[in-house]
């Protein structure tokens, strides 16, 4: 119950913050209290825009285009799991963790470890990709998640 | 040193290496066993110190071998294709194979060399003669692939080759085998006087490391065995040894061994620019083939190249001499510090040292015992250090170890002698099972070796390893010279037949491996970088399909819409960007092997299917858990059907494009 009430506490204050800021676009934000996973982001908090930074998602589109969708998709199963929903389901933290310390969560992250004995394929993010790369693919899934659209329009 | 007693420790040798062999090595092999093992054993998951690269001799490839272990890393393909990879069947590949005789399959691969920093291995570029048909490639060694071949025209049996000097300012090629040059048709009985022989230098850029073929300098029709290039005072200077200055034809065997000494031709490169720069050459137009890979592209090119600069040494005085040499001399090889050059007379048991700097002053000084064909002959007397006398029977090459020892091969007696450069002293002597052609030292031709190891490759196997029927591997051995005495650790199988080799510690080359081929930098022209781009294009008869490869899938994994009589061009492309993690390709009833796609490569595989039907694809690199999933089919129809002109795959479904 209590868990419940946290929810509504936590959407109805996106709400008044989305609003307050009279977003183009409000973000969908996750429910709090969250795994946070293991790696740099582990103790740190990912502060998040109740606005989706458009311009941003639009570049986190064109990356993953290139570097992820050969093993992903947002609303099917391919090599991976499907990605939409992941921003509500996961803390942004673990997502930031899982891409810049992939190895180690998916042997040593029970939420992770259970997505390779799922997948059975061991994920490898490209080498190319830098934290910030990361982050604008985040706020892409937090786009999609946000207007059910897969192109940033 | 007692005559009698190395006549005896040869005579010994001989016995041991031509009838009791068997008996002898186990002997060896017990009493070695304990601390022997502990020198060469690399615990699982550690690395070997050492990077050794063998030449592969009639392979056609260069062998990477970690030592002190003796694993064998890997095997590049030079000159020769490679079933593993597509290496010269893939479009992307074939150019490299080219010559002015069109697609030259094979070749015998002798003398690896190092390029060089101040006369020391810096770690960046391989270079292997082809001895047949006279090449020279170079190999990247951030990739360990072969990036560069270059034809050497007005040459043949390219073998006194791929010898570097002190800043790999140049790779020197020098022809065994003198021919009519430029070749035309007359009989052989006219070889006096008409064949020729050539030492050619290949400039190398010293940033991308482009050949490009300099000069060559004509000479008499003896057959140029070896070469070394000099060091520190010598730096300017390569030399080079001949054999059969008897200028024989036929029954070489006997009739080239009749002069008691033949030559070390030294050869002052510095001169020769000049001479170039002055004007003092021709150009002769016998075409020659440029071949190399570009990185980016990912894909070979090759162009025929029509003019090279020919140095007559009448036109050009001071650019070669001749140094007598006893008595066919096989190797020719340079102290590190540049002072010492020796001639490994193989049909001579007594080496002469010769010094650099009596060379010198006997030119300046004019001391000249006559010439042969104009070219200078060297008063013998004038230009000898010593001689290391009674060193073994059949004398074939030496390496230095930086502590002022040479140690040198002898084939037939099947030991390694250790004598010092300075002196000629003999101080201790090795048996190596069985006759022993090059040797290595790593960095054991440079001004700088990292005397800890010799390898010795062998060119009798014998019963030295389980047999294989009658053909068996060639055989090393490795042997520790840091004590006074050598000791005998290890013996691995080589694959194809190693001549001469080069080492050099890992740490100066493992840091900078490529690990894979950025696919954002993949400027391939079929490269499809995202599964988004998949397509199928049909250009009359020929369909290129622009596919993807990523863990466990194709797109397209279905294609409809071949028909007998088209050439199909797969361009794969691998999107991993992960090491080690390449993805295989092959399509039932191709002619060719296999294209093996690294990380971020394209790579094309080309098919010509001749009865309809439904063939399956499939991926042949075990790559990931669902590998065995990693399948498609292509549909083929008769030439005059009109099937549906469509792919499948990554969920989607799409339509060619024709052209
Ligand atoms: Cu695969």
């Amino acid at each position: 119950m209590k868990k419940y009430v946290g929810y509504a506490l936590a959407a109805a204050a996106v709400l008044a913050l989305a609003f307050a800021a009279k977003c183009e676009i409000p973000a969908k934000m996750p429910p709090p209290g969250l795994p946070k996973g293991i790696g740099p982001y582990a103790e740190k908090e990912l502060k998040l825009d109740p606005c989706i930074d458009k311009e941003l998602a639009k570049k986190g589109e064109q990356l993953f285009e290139q570097y992820c969708s050969g093993c992903h998709k947002i609303t099917e199963r391919y090599v991976g799991p499907p990605l939409k929903g992941v921003t509500l389901a996961r803390s942004p933290e673990w997502i930031m963790n899982l891409l810049l310390n992939t190895e180690e969560m998916i042997w040593n992250d029970p939420i992770a470890n259970a997505l390779l004995q799922q997948y059975l394929t061991v994920m490898r993010p490209s080498p190319d990709m830098t934290e910030k790369d990361f982050r604008a693919v985040y706020e892409y899934l937090r786009y999609v998640d946000a207007t059910d659209q897969t192109v940033v329009k | 040193m007692n005559k009698g007693r190395v006549r005896l420790a040869v005579l010994l040798a001989l016995v041991a290496a031509l009838s009791f062999v068997a008996v002898g090595a186990r002997k060896v092999a017990t009493k070695l066993a304990k601390d022997a093992a502990q020198k060469v054993y690399v615990p699982p998951g550690e690395y070997d110190e050492f990077y050794a690269f063998l030449s592969g001799g009639f392979n056609g490839q260069l062998s990477v071998v970690g030592l002190p272990s003796g694993r064998t890393l890997k095997n590049i393909a030079v000159f020769s294709v490679n079933p593993r990879n597509g290496y010269g069947f893939s479009p992307e590949t074939k150019p490299l194979l080219m010559t002015s005789h069109g697609f030259v399959a094979w070749d015998d691969t002798h003398h690896p060399e190092l390029s060089m920093t101040n006369g020391v291995p810096d770690g960046r570029w391989i270079f292997i003669n082809a001895n047949n048909t006279p090449r020279i490639a170079r190999v990247d060694l951030k990739y360990m692939e072969t990036a560069e071949i270059i034809e050497i025209p007005n040459s043949a049996g390219n073998h006194a080759s791929s010898f570097v000097t002190y800043n790999t300012e140049y790779v020197t090629a020098g022809t065994r085998f003198s021919v009519p040059i430029p070749q035309r048709d007359i009989p052989i009985d006219q070889y006096k006087g008409n064949f020729k022989g050539t030492l050619s230098f290949i400039r190398v850029d010293p940033e991308t490391g482009r050949m490009s073929l300099a000069f060559q300098i004509l000479v008499p029709g003896y057959d140029y065995d070896l070469a070394h290039c000099g060091k520190g005072p010598s730096k300017d200077w390569c030399f080079f040894t001949s054999y059969n200055t008897e200028e024989a034809h036929t029954l070489l065997e006997i009739n080239a061994s009749q002069h008691d000494k033949d030559f070390i031709a030294a050869v002052n490169w510095k001169r020769a620019e000049e001479c170039v720069k002055e004007g003092k050459y021709e150009v002769w137009n016998t075409p020659y083939a440029h071949n190399w890979y570009d990185e980016k592209k990912h894909m070979a090119f090759s162009e025929i190249v029509k003019e090279e600069k020919v140095i007559k040494p009448e036109q050009c005085p001071g650019v070669i001499y001749f140094l007598p040499t006893p008595k066919s001399p096989h190797g020719v090889d340079v102290s590190p510090d540049g002072r010492f050059i020796v001639g490994n007379g193989k049909l001579s048991a007594t080496m002469a040292v010769f010094s650099f700097e009596k060379m010198l002053k006997a030119i300046e000084e004019k001391k000249f015992a006559g010439d042969a064909y104009g070219i200078p002959v060297l008063d013998y007397d004038s230009v000898v250090h010593h001689h290391v006398k009674n060193v073994c029977l059949g004398p074939l090459h030496t390496e230095s170890d930086g502590k002022g020892y040479a140690y040198t091969t002898c084939f037939i007696s099947s030991e390694i002698v250790k004598w010092k450069w300075e002196t000629g002293e003999i101080v201790d002597r090795i048996p190596v099972y069985y006759s022993v052609g090059h040797l290595m030292i790593p960095g054991g031709d440079s001004a700088k070796p990292w005397g800890k190891y010799v390898l010795a490759m062998n060119k009798i196997t014998k019963d030295r390893y389980l047999p294989t029927g009658p053909e068996l591997n060639q055989s090393a051995q490795l042997i520790d010279i840091t004590g006074d005495k050598m000791q005998l650790l290890l013996d691995f199988p080589t694959l194809g037949e190693p001549h001469y080799a080069q080492g050099i510690p890992a740490s100066l080359i493992k840091d900078k491996q490529a690990k894979i081929y950025n696919l954002k930098e993949n400027e391939h022209p079929y490269a499809t970088k995202s599964e988004k781009e998949v397509k199928v294009v049909r250009k009359g008869n020929e369909v290129h399909v622009y596919m993807t490869a990523i863990r466990s899938h194709f797109v397209p994994d279905n294609i409809e819409g071949v028909k007998v009589g088209d050439t199909v061009y797969f361009h794969v492309t691998n999107l991993e960007q992960d090491w080690d993690i390449p993805h295989g390709f092959a399509v039932y009833g191709d002619d060719d092997p296999n294209i093996l796609i690294m990380p971020g490569q394209t790579l094309t595989l080309v098919w010509k299917p001749e009865k309809p039907g439904v063939y399956p694809f499939y991926c042949t690199d075990f790559c990931s858990a669902l590998h065995q999933e990693m399948q498609g089919y292509v549909r083929v129809s008769p030439a005059d059907a009109n099937p549906p002109m469509i792919w499948r795959g990554g969920g989607k479904e799409g339509k060619w494009i024709v052209e």
